[in-house]
């Protein structure tokens, strides 16, 4: 018993290079700067958050961490202004990698703010924004490619690996238990697999009247299928993730190893990618493929999180990490970056 | 930019110190907590909503087909009741699990069901309605064309049908006459000189034809007003 809880503490335990909390952080502020712009832009700031009087619509009771709480805050319009725009400044602080910690932590407890306070507006994707925000509080996010590691001397050669882990298990959730909520006649060959052909044909939502949906049914059929048996087997991503950790041991079972012989995010990733795509095309729904693509870099290793901060980043200021060494550093080992001062850490044996 | 191999950066097996020993057991916790709360579950089942259209031909249809396949009751009717009450047990029973583990995702902000991701899509869609009668005059006048490709639709936040969504399902009257009331103000805003006195908030169910319908030319969606709106008279 005692060795199995040191072998499964062991396995939250371990330790990776940062890169890709890293990239997660960027790629996921950027969807939450998104969010709040078109609030903004589309004016409605007001309208979704403001007491009646103040230009609101809606007068109802908050709940949670919301600050609206505190005795001395209501819903003004001013107040409501200064927390939209409070929180575009932290998620911005979030995306250089400025005291990120507590710009995560207020990116988060704003989120639950604006969210409870929106209540009858509130959709899917502030759904999205305010779970994962919790996680990025967790998370050492600004242990490189940050402004924490470049200037504060905040830079960590490696990072626990289990919030990336966490990130990784809240995004299964959300994609299977979407999938297993689609259990209406309409996604199976009892309705016909229907369900996307009706998608398009729902005012509002379909971007555009769903007559030309008929010439393509085969293809909604198809679109049906694939995304339902997508987001149900979407586990199997993180299954095969743990099952390849140790590529020296290939594991015993021919189920094992047959989960671990290819690299399933080669299939599901660019499916992700393209199912979310066809939403943004096909459907209004703000920001929310935006929100959920943002969130694939949890999938990444360090080392190929990394090779794509530097294709993209060449020459910033933000790069905490150039050094050879820390490509082939395994987890937990003493790395030191060589960009960046670096917070040292005590060498483990 | 996926490498074919998995990465170098394998992890070693250090001494596990108290924090190791912290991580794992809040990570356990937090996992248990969110599988608890995010596994699926009917949002409402009470006898209205299964009089509710949608849900109706959802159920005839989806037992009327099932019974053909696996008949292990007499009727399609009895056998939906036979699953219903499995899954009244079933939330019940999820209810009194969800109720310890909610203190800390409340907290936690993580309180989550992802079921508006994944629901089925309506066959017989609702069109919001919003009629204002200015003051002095008789008739209502249509104040938004909420239908595909109007103006007022294309100018619709996107989260306006959401709350037209949860409005037809689970709000309050005083919800209703908060959203009236919003619309009169919008009205009055266009119409300086003909200020809204009561605004009449309906639906419109239309009716989604089949493809093959579409593809011989009979695409009308037999738009029908549904009884009953709401009225919001300025006070």
């Amino acid at each position: 018993m005692r060795r199995c809880w040191q072998r499964y503490a062991a396995f939250w335990g371990e330790r990776e290079a940062p890169d890709s909390l890293a990239l997660l952080r960027i790629t996921f502020s950027i969807a939450l700067i998104a969010n709040l712009l078109e609030q903004l832009i589309a004016g409605n700031v007001r309208e979704f958050y403001a007491l009646p009087e103040q230009g609101g619509i809606f007068q109802r009771p908050e709940s949670g961490l919301s600050l609206f709480r505190l005795p001395f805050l209501r819903p003004t319009a001013l107040a409501v202004f200064l927390l939209v725009w409070g929180q575009m400044l932290a998620a911005v602080l979030l995306l250089v990698g400025l005291w990120t910690r507590l710009a995560a932590l207020v990116c988060f407890v704003l989120q639950v703010t604006l969210y409870d306070r929106m209540d009858l507006f509130a959709f899917g994707g502030d759904n999205v924004f305010r779970v994962f925000l919790y996680l990025m509080v967790l998370s050492p996010a600004g242990a490189a490619w940050s402004l924490d590691a470049r200037w504060r001397g905040k830079g960590r050669a490696d990072v626990p690996r289990w919030p990336r882990r966490l990130f990784l298990f809240q995004l299964t959730v959300v994609y299977v238990s979407t999938g297993l909520y689609k259990i209406g006649s309409t996604w199976s060959a009892l309705g016909g697999w229907s369900a996307l052909y009706l998608a398009l044909n729902l005012p509002g939502i379909a971007r555009w009247p769903g007559d030309w949906a008929a010439w393509v049914y085969p293809l909604t059929q198809v679109g049906t299928f694939v995304s339902k048996w997508w987001e149900i087997t979407s586990f199997l991503v993180g299954v095969n993730l743990f099952l390849r950790r140790h590529p020296d041991q290939p594991g015993r079972g021919r189920l094992r190893r047959l989960l671990a012989r290819w690299d399933l995010r080669l299939l599901y990733l660019p499916l992700g990618v393209v199912l979310h795509l066809s939403l943004t095309v096909l459907m209004d729904l703000g920001v929310f493929s935006l929100g959920m693509v943002s969130l694939y870099p949890c999938l990444f290793h360090p080392h190929e999180s990394r090779s794509f901060l530097q294709w993209l980043l060449p020459s910033s200021p933000f790069r905490g990490r150039a050094c050879p060494a820390c490509d082939s550093a395994p987890s937990g080992s003493q790395t030191k970056l060589h960009t960046s001062p670096v917070r040292e850490r005590r060498a483990r044996p | 930019m996926l490498a074919a191999v998995p990465p170098p950066d394998v992890p070693s097996c250090p001494p596990l110190t108290w924090r190791a020993h912290a991580a794992a057991l809040f990570v356990t916790f937090h996992v248990a907590c969110v599988l608890i709360y995010a596994l699926p579950r009917p949002p409402v089942l009470d006898q209205d909503i299964l009089e509710h259209p949608e849900v109706k031909a959802e159920m005839d249809q989806g037992f009327g087909a099932l019974h053909k396949v696996i008949p292990w009751r007499d009727t399609p009717e009895q056998m939906r009741d036979d699953v219903l009450r499995v899954v009244l047990a079933y939330t019940r029973f999820m209810d009194r699990l969800r109720a310890v583990v909610e203190p800390y995702l409340e907290t936690a902000g993580s309180t989550q069901s992802w079921h508006m991701f994944g629901g089925t899509p309506p066959r017989f869609p609702l069109v919001f309605v919003v009629e204002v009668q200015p003051r002095g005059e008789v008739d209502y006048v249509l104040f938004q064309d909420l239908h595909w490709g109007t103006a007022d639709s294309a100018a619709m936040n996107f989260r306006h049908r959401k709350t037209h969504e949860l409005l037809s399902y689970r709000s309050s009257a005083s919800d209703w006459a908060a959203y009236a009331a919003y619309w009169a103000r919008r009205w009055d805003e266009k119409h300086p000189d003909r200020p809204a006195r009561r605004v009449r908030l309906s639906y419109e169910r239309l009716h989604t034809p089949s493809p093959e319908q579409v593809r011989h030319g009979e695409s009308d969606r037999r738009p029908e007003r549904l009884a009953d709106p709401f009225v919001w008279e300025r006070p």
